[in-house]
């Protein structure tokens, strides 16, 4: 069976977490979802139903927001807001939007996972110890191909690593160089080295501008400063500046995020931060943002509601406002924890779709490989969204 | 339900064009002038007097990049190039009028499928599937509606196919690899970009031609062309090796063209938007036109066809696998910015935003080449009419296009708003041919149909496929070709004066090649050491595609 949350990161042979952006959502065995699933199965309830959809219809404002993790609920869910002009925002923490908002200002150079472990000789990993707890079998994988063992890889970690964290990159086998520093000082002063004259050697400077393909690395999540967006820029502006002698390119990893952005991105021509106008899509990533969404329901004059959708069994709570905490915006939540709109786990208990291997997001797990007790049998998001409305 | 078309004038490029009545019955083509005993004067038959119009079978665009990592990567990119219908009205200079009616070079999947309906269109294929994205390109295709598509696959960068070149491996283990990477991907042909270059450029290699080594794998393009087209042939793919040839945009890039053809030694071949591969090192800027070199080719040799990918005036966005190229042109991008992409040990992506402009001597002499092949190119059957949808142009330049090729003046109107040493040096002016309606016909259906195997559709015979197309005639192509009266899907009308109906069926067309059971074991492992999962995670199998589709019907290449 292979994970259905992050297949091409995980180890298929032990099911242990290996690598995913959310670790709390990474089911890496059908058994743990099983156990999760006491209740027996729900049926649609048409009160229920009948009465979100009064409630979204008679809301002049809506929010349609959450963890969706499948193709198949982020088309119904776009399909919903087309129909609803409702705004929708599925960025948890806005993390994916540190990374989009530079390259949309100035574009990017890429790798994928597979690329950079067959390819890169070096990673230069900026961040702290999160990196490692959120892909905590990271530096197995970019060993373990056939190329790259023809070349000794070399990590050099930039930022606040702890000792424990060094090792396990040393024990897979990669030559391990640590430079503490401030993180928003990291894209000035690689700026600074390339202007330097590079020395030759095995020291780390001539490690460093023998490299034949630098791979770059960090973790949105971690970068805790204000305009974190413009110190991507910086890096990636740096990164550019690198190819026009050299190969360097950035290491996006992606998370549950992913497969919504793309989604939406094919079905609306954007990554997702839209208010649906009239059926059309406006995309504003500073404004239709749900935080701000939320916060600024007080200066809407109508009717509110919130339609969140949650296809993971995450501890975290999507939602942390005092509006939505307190109640005051009605809220249709569809989710796996949910007792009115209980959904089943897109890729443990539904199929889903892993649509791209190169950023692998959810695996299809086909009908034989889900077990089919009733109490399996739960209708997915999808399936509540299409109801919804009708 | 039978729909008695009646009084049509029925071109495509088969019969003799005449006036008369087309019959269909369910999804297929009944009678193509005789009555129908069945259906004469029957109540569930539906009639349309279609004096004044011409009727055709479904458009079929071989080569457009609908789907698939690329085309989001452009939308991530460029979305202060959308217009919305606000935005709109106040965007009118010639940048934003080449995208019109769209609202984006690269719209989304929606406006895609109704803008070709909108031109007549039934079928497009996605020249460009990466392997690892090949889930991510039928999903997206799956949501363009009113379209049947197909896909074809990257293999020329493969770097376990380079590997296997490099060891020498027979060929029949090429064929079963080629096979199996088109069944696991439900692709229908393989495409080649710059064999060999884009994964050159990964080991910092800038240059690539047809006979230079690979800086790692110490092998030509010449021979992975020719190993792929023997493995195209081999396995029975209808569709020709389907190449995108090195040296895209160079100027004296036309022995390298000439170069790509001969290394597949007289073997089928399709050059893709051969426009951007024809050009000498001549002229006052050290860049001319060879569409007469390659015309020539194409002319003699019936193993060889092309599509042009013409480009047109204004704002579009380049998007290809060939990153090296696409580098080398970093600082062409308008707005001032590009993404590249290096892709699971299989291809790359590099997008770039363009501006082509009317006084640019490169951009118009670029316009003349294309129009230059199109019209020294004898026979309709092997040139396509397409705009390497972006690359070129966004595919809504069709109509006008058809209009260009159809009227020497019209031509000769925007030649003249040229830059003036393209006025200066160009032939384009010597080309007096006009194509005919039939010839626009067999461009755009029956050549592509039969180009991609395609027998049940192209043309208006009992027994194919009822995708046909009604236009009110006009002395205007552009007009004409712009906006169709009326377009029948699998017999149902979808789309009438300027109103789409509910989305019809969709297929998917796939080859059926057969594939080697042990091959499957082979890539197991290979795949599991080299990109970090398995085939098992990566192929897809029909009843995902047909899920995918919602209601596809599986079409098969024949």
């Amino acid at each position: 069976m292979i994970c259905p949350f992050c297949s091409l990161l995980c180890d298929e042979e032990s099911f242990q977490s290996v690598l995913c952006g959310i670790r709390a959502n990474a089911l890496h065995a059908i058994e743990r979802v099983q156990k999760a699933r006491q209740s027996p199965s729900e049926t649609f309830s048409k009160d229920h139903l009948a009465a979100a959809t009064m409630l979204l219809q008679s809301s002049d404002h809506i929010l349609i927001t959450g963890r969706i993790a499948s193709v198949q609920t982020a088309r119904s869910a776009i399909g919903l807001a087309r129909r609803l002009n409702a705004t929708v925002d599925c960025a948890e923490g806005g993390q994916a939007f540190k990374n989009i908002l530079p390259i949309q200002r100035n574009g990017m150079h890429s790798v994928s996972l597979g690329e950079a472990r067959d390819h890169a000789d070096l990673f230069v990993v900026i961040g702290d110890d999160s990196v490692l707890s959120g892909y905590p079998r990271l530096p197995q994988m970019l060993c373990s191909s056939d190329l790259s063992h023809r070349v000794k890889k070399t990590v050099l970690l930039l930022g606040d690593f702890s000792e424990s964290s060094q090792q396990r990159w040393q024990q897979a086998g990669m030559d391990t160089w640590f430079i503490p520093c401030k993180l928003e000082n990291v894209p000035a002063a690689l700026m600074q080295w390339s202007k330097a004259e590079k020395p030759m050697g095995s020291d780390l400077m001539g490690r460093l501008a023998q490299s034949r393909y630098t791979a770059v690395l960090w973790v949105a999540s971690s970068l805790r400063m204000p305009n974190a967006d413009l110190w991507i820029e910086r890096l990636m502006q740096w990164i550019a500046g690198q190819n026009e002698t050299t190969r360097c390119a950035g290491l996006v990893l992606s998370s549950l995020e992913g497969s919504f952005q793309q989604a939406c991105t094919w079905l609306t021509g954007f990554p997702g931060r839209i208010q649906f106008q009239q059926g059309e899509p406006i995309y504003d990533p500073s404004l239709h943002v749900y935080s701000k969404w939320i916060e600024s329901a007080d200066d809407r004059t109508g009717n509110s509601a919130i339609l969140l959708i949650d296809e993971t069994l995450s501890e975290s709570p999507f939602l942390e406002s005092k509006h939505s905490a307190g109640g005051t915006i009605p809220c249709v939540e569809i989710s796996a924890k949910s007792s009115m709109f209980p959904c089943a786990i897109a890729g443990a208990e539904v199929a889903a779709d892993m649509f791209r291997a190169d950023q692998a997001i959810v695996a299809r797990v086909d009908s034989q490989e889900v077990a089919q007790p009733s109490s399996f049998q739960r209708p997915s998001a999808a399936d509540w969204l299409e109801r919804l409305c009708r | 339900m039978t729909i008695r078309l009646e009084n049509a004038f029925c071109v495509d490029g088969v019969g003799k064009s005449e006036i008369r009545d087309v019959v269909l019955e369910g999804a297929s083509i009944a009678s193509n002038g005789g009555v129908l005993a069945s259906a004469k004067n029957s109540k569930s038959e539906v009639r349309y007097d279609l004096s004044g119009c011409m009727l055709v079978s479904g458009g079929i665009d071989l080569h457009t990049h609908i789907g698939g990592g690329k085309v989001n990567v452009a939308r991530l990119l460029l979305p202060e190039l959308v217009q919305n219908s606000r935005s709109r009205t106040q965007l009118v200079d010639e940048r934003h009028q080449a995208m019109a009616p769209l609202s984006s070079p690269v719209p989304g999947t929606l406006e895609t499928g109704r803008r070709y309906l909108q031109m007549g269109y039934t079928a497009c294929f996605e020249p460009a599937v990466l392997p690892a994205n090949a889930r991510h390109a039928h999903a997206e295709m799956a949501d363009t509606p009113w379209l049947d598509t197909g896909g074809y696959l990257l293999m020329g960068n493969d770097r376990l196919l380079l590997d296997w070149i490099r060891s020498g491996v027979p060929q029949h283990q090429i064929n079963d690899y080629v096979a199996w990477m088109i069944r696991a991907h439900q692709c229908c042909a393989v495409k080649v970009v710059n064999a060999g270059g884009i994964d050159a450029f990964k080991f910092n290699q800038r240059s690539l031609d047809v006979d230079d080594l690979h800086v790692h794998f110490q092998i030509t393009p010449r021979q992975i062309l020719k190993s792929l087209a023997i493995a195209v042939e081999e396995i029975g793919l209808t569709h020709p090796l389907h190449v995108h040839c090195s040296n895209l945009g160079v100027a004296g890039n036309i022995a390298s063209t000439l170069a790509t053809i001969d290394a597949v030694e007289g073997r089928r071949l399709h050059l893709t938007h051969a426009q951007f591969h024809c050009y000498g090192k001549d002229g006052p800027h050290g860049y001319s036109s060879a569409a007469v070199v390659l015309a020539d080719r194409v002319n003699s040799s019936p193993n060889l066809s092309i599509d042009v990918g013409q480009l047109q005036f204004g704002q579009t966005v380049t998007l290809s696998g060939d990153t090296m190229h696409q580098f080398s042109n970093r600082k062409l991008a308008r707005p001032r910015k590009a993404i590249f992409q290096e892709l699971e040990c299989q291809a790359g992506c590099g997008v770039l935003p363009f501006r082509y402009r009317h006084d640019q001597y490169v951009h118009g002499l670029l316009w003349t080449i294309g129009l230059e092949l199109f019209l020294r190119v004898q026979d309709p059957m092997r040139v396509f009419l397409t705009t390497d949808h972006p690359n070129g142009a966004p595919f809504t330049a069709y109509p006008h296009l058809i209009r260009l090729l159809m009227s020497y003046d019209y031509r000769m109107g925007v030649f003249e708003r040229l830059h003036p040493d393209v006025r200066a040096t160009s032939s384009l002016p010597s080309l007096r041919r006009e194509y005919t309606v039939e010839e626009i016909v067999k461009m755009t259906r029956l050549g592509p149909a039969r180009a991609v195997g395609l027998a049940d559709r192209g043309d208006l015979v009992p027994g194919s496929l009822a995708d046909v197309v009604v236009y009110q005639r006009n002395d205007n192509p552009e007009v004409m070709f712009a906006n169709p009266k009326m377009v029948f899907r699998r017999g149902e009308l979808v789309y009438q004066d300027g109103k789409w109906m509910a989305p019809s069926i969709k297929s998917t067309i796939v080859s059926q090649v057969e594939i080697d059971p042990a091959m499957d074991a082979r890539l197991r492992g290979i795949w599991r050491s080299q990109y970090g999962y398995s085939t098992d995670t990566i192929r897809i199998r029909d009843e995902e595609l047909m899920g995918l589709d919602r209601q596809i019907e599986p079409a098969l290449l024949r």
